[in-house]
C-alpha cells in the first residue's frame, strides 16, 4: 500500500520573525523618546570647574532649575574648562546671546554675605536671560555675578575723571542722598590717564539725569582749608564708610533736558570742582602787583566787593616776554598773576555776562577799579583778589603783557595801612576842635538838664509802686514753687510703691524667694546630672552614702 | 540601618520605662517645737529679728553633709533635706526662740512691713553664720559657727552689740541618717537656747 505524501506549501515568513520587528519598533521608539525629551546642549567656557560636579551641578534661573552640567572636560591646550550642560527645553528660549551666567558660592563684599545656602547644597550656577532675539548655546562663566540684573530698567552712562580716585565696582550713586545706582565697572585708560566708570541708574531716576547734571566723588567727608576758611562737610555712616558717586543739577539751575543712554559725563573730585565745571566761559586777565603774592594759590577766589566773579589761575604766571620771564624781570619789578573771570558767575546766562563785563569794563577802571591782595584765611594766610573802585587810584593806562589785557592793581596791607594813617591824621588835622569843645560844652548843660528830670521821674508815685509789681511777681514765682513741691511730693508717693516694704517690693521678693526655692530643688538634680550624663538612659550609679554610725 | 534605628528605640523605651532611681532618695526636716503659741505686741515686748542664716554651700546643700576628714565634705544622694538647710533653720530657729516665752517678738526679715516696724521701734538683729552642720567623724553631729547680735535704733543707727563662737556636738544614740537629723535638730536648740540667754543678759545690761 502505497501513501501519498499531502505536500502544502507553508507560509514564507515564520510569524516568529514578528517578534524581532516588535522589538526594533521599541528600539526605535525609544530612541525617538529619547531625542525627544533630550533637552536643549549648551558650551560654558570656564577659568577652572571648582565645585562643578557632573550630573549634580544645576544651572537655575531665578532659584528655578533649568539644567545640569552634563559633562566637565579640561581645553585641548589646558587653559580653561569646557562644560556641557543639558537645558530642559521649556527654557530653550532663554538662551539668548546677551544672557549671563556665574557661580553661585558663599561670597562676601559691600553688598554683605550671600549664597551661604550653597556651603550645604553645593555651588550651582545662574543663569540670568537676556533680552536679544538671537539664540546662542556657547557662553563664557562671569568671574563675578553681574550686579544688574538684565531684566532691571533704567540707564547706563560714563564717568570720565581725571583726579579722582580709584572707586570700586558696586560703588552706590546718589540723588540728594539717595542710593539710585551703582559703578558696574571700571577701568583705567592708560594711554589718556583717565578713569572710566560704566554707571548704572535704575528707572525712574535714569530721567534726573540730565545734560547739566554734575557727577562727583562723595567721599563721606570733606574737608576744604581755602581762603574761604576751613569747611568740612560729612556724609551718611554708610556713605563715610563707603563713599559714593553723587549727582545732581546745581542749585539755582533749572533741570536740563534728559540725555540719552551712553551719554559720557565728567567726575570731578567734590562737588566745589563739580560746579566750577560749569565756568566755561571765561576769558584771562593778567595783574600785577607790587608786592608778595605769598599766600595767593591757584583757586583762589577773585572777587568784587565780595562777589566772586573769577579764579586765580596761575600765581606767578609763568608768562615769558622777549624770551625772559615776566614774573621775574629787572627793570618791571612787579609779579604778574594771572586770573580768569568766569562770565557765568556774574549771571547765570553766561553771553549777556561776557558783553556786560566787556562793555562795562573801560568805564570800571576809569572810575578806579583796582585789584587789590587781601587776607581770606587768617589761619592759613591765604589771600585772594579783590576789586574795587579806589577814586583816589593814578589813572588807567591801558597795558597787555603776553596777549592778556591787564588789569591795574593797588598795593594793600602794610602799605595801604600807611596811606589810611596819613588820610587820617590829615582829617585829624582838618577838625574843628575849638567848635567841637564849644559844642561839648552845650551838651553837658543838655546832660545836667536830663539828670533833674531823670531825679523827678524816680520820686514820681508810678516809679515807686515798681518795686510791688515785683512783689507781686515773686509771689506768683512761690506760687509756681509750690505747685512743684506738690508735683514732687506725687512722684515720691508714686516712687514709694518700689520701695522695700512695698506691695511690688514684696511681690518681686517672693517671686525672687521662689526662684530661688526652685533653683536648690534642682540642685540634686543637676549635680547628678554633672557626675553622670547619661542618667536620662541609664540608671543613676548606685553608690552609697556614708552611714552615721552611733557608738553601737 | 533600619535594624540600629529599631535598637535605639528599644534602648531608649526601655530606660525611660526602668524604674526611676529617685523613689531611693529619703527627705528629712527638723520636726521643730510644735508648741501652740500666741504671741501679742505690747509695749514692753522687745522685738528681735533673725536675719538670714548663711551657710556654706556644700552645707546649704540638699544632700545632708557628712564630714570625712578634717577637711573634707561629702553630701549624700540618697538622704537629702527637705527643704534647703538655711530656710529650715531660719523658720525653726524662730519657732525654738518663741517657744521658750520669754519676753520677745520674734521675728524674721520677710515678715510682711518689717520696714515701717523697724521706723516706729528699736529693735535687735542676730545674725548666724554656720561653719559646720554636718554628721562628724567622731560617731556625732556637729554644729559650728557664729552669732553677731545688731541693736537698730528707730533712727536708723545699727551698732553691734555682741560677737560669739560656737561648737556644739552631740553624739547619735543609734545608726542611720534619722538619727544624725535628729541629733543635728537637738544641738540646734541647744545653740539657740544659749543665745537666748546670751541675748537676757545683753539686754538687762542695756537696761
Amino acid at each position: 500500500m502505497t501513501q501519498t505524501a499531502n505536500i502544502t506549501q507553508g507560509p514564507k515568513i515564520s510569524p516568529i520573525w514578528i517578534l524581532p520587528f516588535i522589538a526594533l519598533f521599541v528600539g526605535i521608539w525609544m530612541v525617538f523618546q529619547y531625542q525627544n525629551d533630550k533637552g536643549e546642549e549648551i558650551f560654558i567656557r570656564m577659568p577652572h570647574a571648582e565645585g562643578i560636579i557632573t550630573g549634580k551641578t544645576q544651572i537655575k534661573v531665578r532659584s528655578v532649575n533649568m539644567g545640569i552640567i552634563t559633562d566637565v572636560k579640561l581645553s585641548d591646550n589646558q587653559k580653561y574648562v569646557m562644560a556641557r550642560a543639558e537645558i530642559n527645553k521649556r527654557y530653550k528660549h532663554l538662551l539668548t546671546n546677551d544672557a549671563k551666567i556665574w557661580v553661585v558660592k558663599p561670597r562676601i563684599d559691600q553688598a554683605g554675605v550671600s549664597g551661604l545656602n550653597t556651603l550645604l547644597s553645593g555651588v550651582y550656577l545662574e543663569f540670568s536671560p537676556g533680552n536679544s532675539k538671537e539664540s546662542n548655546s556657547y557662553f563664557t562663566l562671569l568671574t563675578e555675578p553681574p550686579l544688574i540684573a538684565n531684566d532691571i530698567k533704567g540707564g547706563r552712562y560714563s564717568l570720565l575723571s581725571r583726579d579722582s580716585q580709584v572707586i570700586e565696582v558696586g560703588t552706590g550713586l546718589y540723588y540728594k542722598g539717595y542710593e539710585v545706582g551703582q559703578i558696574e565697572a571700571a577701568h583705567f585708560d592708560w594711554q589718556e590717564q583717565t578713569m572710566s566708570y560704566q554707571i548704572f541708574i535704575k528707572a525712574p531716576f535714569q530721567n534726573l539725569v540730565t545734560f547739566n547734571t554734575v557727577f562727583w566723588v562723595n567721599s563721606g567727608i570733606e574737608v576744604d582749608l581755602s581762603a574761604d576758611g576751613i569747611n568740612v562737610k560729612t556724609g551718611s555712616l554708610s556713605k563715610l564708610l563707603k563713599g559714593g558717586i553723587s549727582f545732581s543739577v546745581p542749585q539755582r539751575e533749572k533741570a536740563g533736558d534728559i540725555v540719552s543712554a551712553g551719554h559720557i559725563f565728567s567726575l570731578s573730585k567734590n562737588y566745589k570742582k563739580a560746579l566750577e565745571q560749569r565756568y566755561f566761559l571765561y576769558d584771562y586777565f593778567v595783574i600785577q602787583f607790587e608786592q608778595s603774592i605769598r599766600g595767593l594759590n591757584p583757586g583762589a577766589p577773585v572777587e568784587y566787593r565780595g562777589i566772586r566773579i573769577g579764579t586765580v589761575v596761575e600765581s606767578p604766571a609763568m608768562l615769558v616776554v622777549g624770551d625772559k620771564p615776566a614774573y621775574f624781570g629787572t627793570e618791571d619789578i612787579r609779579v604778574p598773576v594771572l586770573i580768569k573771570v568766569e562770565y557765568k558767575r556774574i549771571f547765570h546766562n553766561a553771553k549777556i555776562s561776557k558783553e556786560f563785563w566787556q562793555n562795562n569794563l573801560l568805564t570800571w577802571l576809569n572810575k578806579g577799579m583796582r585789584a587789590s591782595l587781601k587776607p581770606g584765611n587768617l589761619l592759613t594766610g591765604a589771600l585772594y583778589i579783590d576789586l574795587d573802585i579806589y577814586p583816589d587810584a593814578p589813572k588807567y593806562v591801558m597795558e597787555k603783557i603776553a596777549g592778556h589785557n591787564v588789569l591795574p592793581s593797588i598795593s594793600s596791607g602794610f602799605s595801604v595801612l600807611t596811606n589810611q594813617v596819613s588820610e587820617v591824621l590829615t582829617k585829624f588835622n582838618k577838625l574843628n576842635i575849638e567848635g567841637s569843645l564849644t559844642q561839648f560844652e552845650n551838651a553837658m548843660v543838655e546832660y545836667q538838664a536830663l539828670a533833674t528830670q531823670l531825679n523827678i521821674l524816680i520820686k514820681a508815685n508810678k516809679t515807686q509802686a515798681i518795686p510791688d509789681n515785683f512783689n507781686q511777681s515773686m509771689q506768683q514765682v512761690t506760687k509756681s514753687m509750690a505747685q512743684f513741691d506738690k508735683t514732687m511730693k506725687q512722684f515720691r508717693k508714686t516712687m514709694s510703691d518700689y520701695e522695700k516694704g512695698s506691695q511690688v517690693y514684696q511681690q518681686m521678693h517672693k517671686t525672687m524667694s521662689q526662684l530661688k526655692q526652685l533653683t536648690q530643688e534642682l540642685q540634686p538634680f543637676l549635680r547628678n546630672l554633672n557626675e553622670q550624663p547619661d542618667m536620662f538612659i541609664f540608671d543613676r550609679n548606685k553608690t552609697q552614702d556614708i552611714e552615721p554610725r552611733s557608738l553601737k | 540601618m533600619r535594624f540600629s534605628f529599631i535598637f535605639i528605640i528599644i534602648i531608649m523605651l526601655s530606660s525611660c520605662s526602668h524604674k526611676a532611681a529617685f523613689n531611693n532618695i529619703h527627705y528629712y526636716q527638723f520636726y521643730g517645737q510644735n508648741n501652740k503659741l500666741s504671741i501679742t505686741k505690747k509695749d514692753d515686748n522687745a522685738i528681735l529679728v533673725i536675719s538670714d542664716i548663711v551657710l556654706p554651700s556644700s552645707l546649704n546643700n540638699r544632700g545632708i553633709a557628712m564630714r570625712i576628714s578634717k577637711q573634707q565634705f561629702q553630701n549624700a544622694n540618697w538622704h537629702q533635706w527637705n527643704s534647703a538647710p538655711d530656710e529650715m533653720l531660719l523658720s525653726i530657729t524662730q519657732g525654738n526662740l518663741a517657744s521658750l516665752e520669754t519676753n520677745w517678738l520674734v521675728l524674721t526679715k520677710s515678715t510682711p512691713h518689717i520696714s515701717l516696724i523697724a521706723k516706729k521701734h528699736a529693735f535687735y538683729e542676730v545674725k548666724w553664720t554656720l561653719t559646720r552642720f554636718n554628721g562628724g567623724l567622731n560617731n556625732n553631729a556637729e554644729i559650728a559657727g557664729m552669732w553677731q547680735i545688731f541693736k537698730h535704733q528707730t533712727d536708723g543707727d545699727i551698732s553691734i552689740i555682741q560677737q560669739e563662737y560656737f561648737t556644739e556636738q552631740t553624739t547619735l544614740t543609734k545608726d542611720g541618717y534619722q538619727a544624725l537629723v535628729g541629733a543635728l535638730e537637738i544641738t540646734w536648740l541647744k545653740i539657740n537656747k544659749d543665745f537666748m540667754l546670751a541675748l537676757e543678759n545683753i539686754t538687762k545690761l542695756d537696761d
